[in-house]
């Protein structure tokens, strides 16, 4: 997958400029930089979303699976409810991630009786099972522990190799890219552009 | 339940009050203008039984059920439109806050004018006053649709049909409730005066008899029958999908 921005304006000034990354299936790659400089924008391109940029998006895979930056469930829906609604032909299979997620308790609990957590960990699960070709996520354990971040991660790694799918995660901890990521590129300037576009490596024995 | 059940005990009690003082109220009167709760309700009896009472609250309710139908469906279609549509809105908005503003008696006159004394007449025209505010209730609901949802349905491509559903009426719901809620206690209040004006049957049409003989019991008794109706649909609809839409609410 290949995503190309030459231009992105937000409310008439230029965010990003020039930035190119090329994905491949299986790899899993952090974008960083400071608050505010147009990551969640990029996320926001990738997926599709906004297509109001000068540039172009090819080779995205299908499905796609997003962690939003806020949770996003439907607030109407039970948690279980929510993640049928993206499995309308598996609805069974709903269950299992909640409990993958560490959340079959909460199956029946209104998003809007959920902690921040936990409801962040639901719409990850959503995201997950669909067994998504790319995913993306939105610092996606920022309102977690370290104990559970450290097993979303281990289930997102896991989910994403076996799946072979490509991840874009967005993130400002040290911990997500230690443990999830085997690229960083990072934003920096004004208007953003990539600074720096780096491996990270791993120890295998460490691990 | 707790609260519940306190909740039903005081309105009972409330109710009970205002016939004690209106049961007071009349014997003080001794007026044949101001008949007691005994003599409405013998009144209401015998009107049931000899059966006219029945026959006229079944057409206006009718009356009621296919204008509120017609109000509430054109209504919501032009506040979805115009709620999605900046420049729609800003073409109709003018002409909403004018026919807003359109008394309904006029309009009741001018259809009967133009239509004729028709049953079609009195649907449309009452149609048409209800049609405005339910827009203009709609359009509000059509602006605060929510563009993060919207996103979500994108990235797990739900089919137009799905994201109605699940997504744009549930957030539609409290809006509709809330036009149909107004629609109704609007509709069956115009009802009777559209069909006081130019029809020869229904609630309205008796209660013009019985105010030409000045048959007090009587007007009060129609008038008690048909609140009654109301009262009913709005507990038996009203709050059972009022529940259902807050449910999910913290």
């Amino acid at each position: 997958m290949r995503i190309t921005i030459r231009r992105k304006e937000f409310t008439g000034r230029c965010i990003l400029r020039d930035v190119d990354i090329r994905l491949e299936p299986g790899e899993m790659c952090a974008i960083i930089g400071p608050t505010g400089i147009g990551k969640s924008s990029l996320l926001q391109i990738a997926a599709g979303l906004d297509k109001d940029f000068d540039g172009t998006v090819s080779g995205a895979r299908e499905p796609l699976g997003y962690l939003f930056q806020g949770h996003r469930l439907l607030p109407w829906k039970t948690a279980l409810q929510n993640i049928q609604l993206v499995l309308p032909h598996a609805p069974d299979i709903a269950k299992e991630w909640l409990s993958k997620v560490g959340l079959e308790e909460a199956a029946d609990t209104y998003p809007a009786h959920l902690s921040i957590g936990m409801a962040r960990r639901v719409a990850l699960a959503r995201a997950l099972s669909v067994n998504p070709r790319l995913l993306l996520l939105d610092e996606p354990f920022s309102s977690l522990d370290q104990e559970t971040a450290r097993s979303m991660q281990a289930l997102v790694r896991e989910e994403v190799s076996r799946l072979q799918a490509t991840l874009l995660v967005v993130t400002h901890s040290w911990s997500d890219i230690a443990a999830l990521v085997d690229r960083t590129v990072t934003l920096g300037g004004s208007p953003a552009t990539i600074v720096s576009d780096t491996p990270v490596l791993r120890k295998k024995a460490a691990e | 339940m707790v609260t519940t059940s306190l909740r039903q005990w005081q309105n009972l009690t409330s109710i009970a009050l205002l016939l004690v003082l209106w049961q007071v109220g009349a014997y003080f009167a001794g007026s044949r203008l101001l008949p007691g709760p005994v003599i409405v309700s013998s009144a209401l009896l015998q009107e049931i039984t000899n059966g006219t009472l029945m026959w006229d609250l079944g057409i206006s309710l009718a009356r009621v059920g296919v204008s509120f139908v017609v109000a509430m469906f054109l209504g919501t279609t032009l506040g979805l439109v115009l709620g999605r549509h900046k420049q729609a809105d800003g073409w109709f908005h003018p002409w909403l806050v004018v026919f807003l503003n359109i008394p309904a008696l006029v309009v009741i006159i001018l259809t009967y004018i133009w239509l004729g004394l028709t049953e079609s007449a009195l649907l449309l025209a009452v149609a048409a006053n209800k049609i405005p505010s339910v827009a203009v209730t709609l359009r509000e609901g059509a602006r605060t649709l929510d563009r993060d949802l919207a996103e979500v349905a994108e990235v797990y491509r739900f089919g137009l049909f799905k994201r109605l559903r699940e997504i744009i009426l549930p957030q539609l719901a409290p809006y509709l409730l809330a036009a149909a809620r107004n629609g109704l206690s609007l509709v069956w209040k115009i009802v009777l005066v559209a069909e006081l004006l130019g029809r020869s049957d229904g609630v309205g049409f008796q209660l013009q008899t019985y105010f030409q003989l000045f048959d007090v019991p009587r007007v009060i008794a129609y008038a008690l029958a048909f609140v009654l109706c109301v009262l009913a649909i709005e507990a038996m609809l009203f709050m059972p999908m009022e529940r259902a839409v807050e449910r999910w609410r913290r």
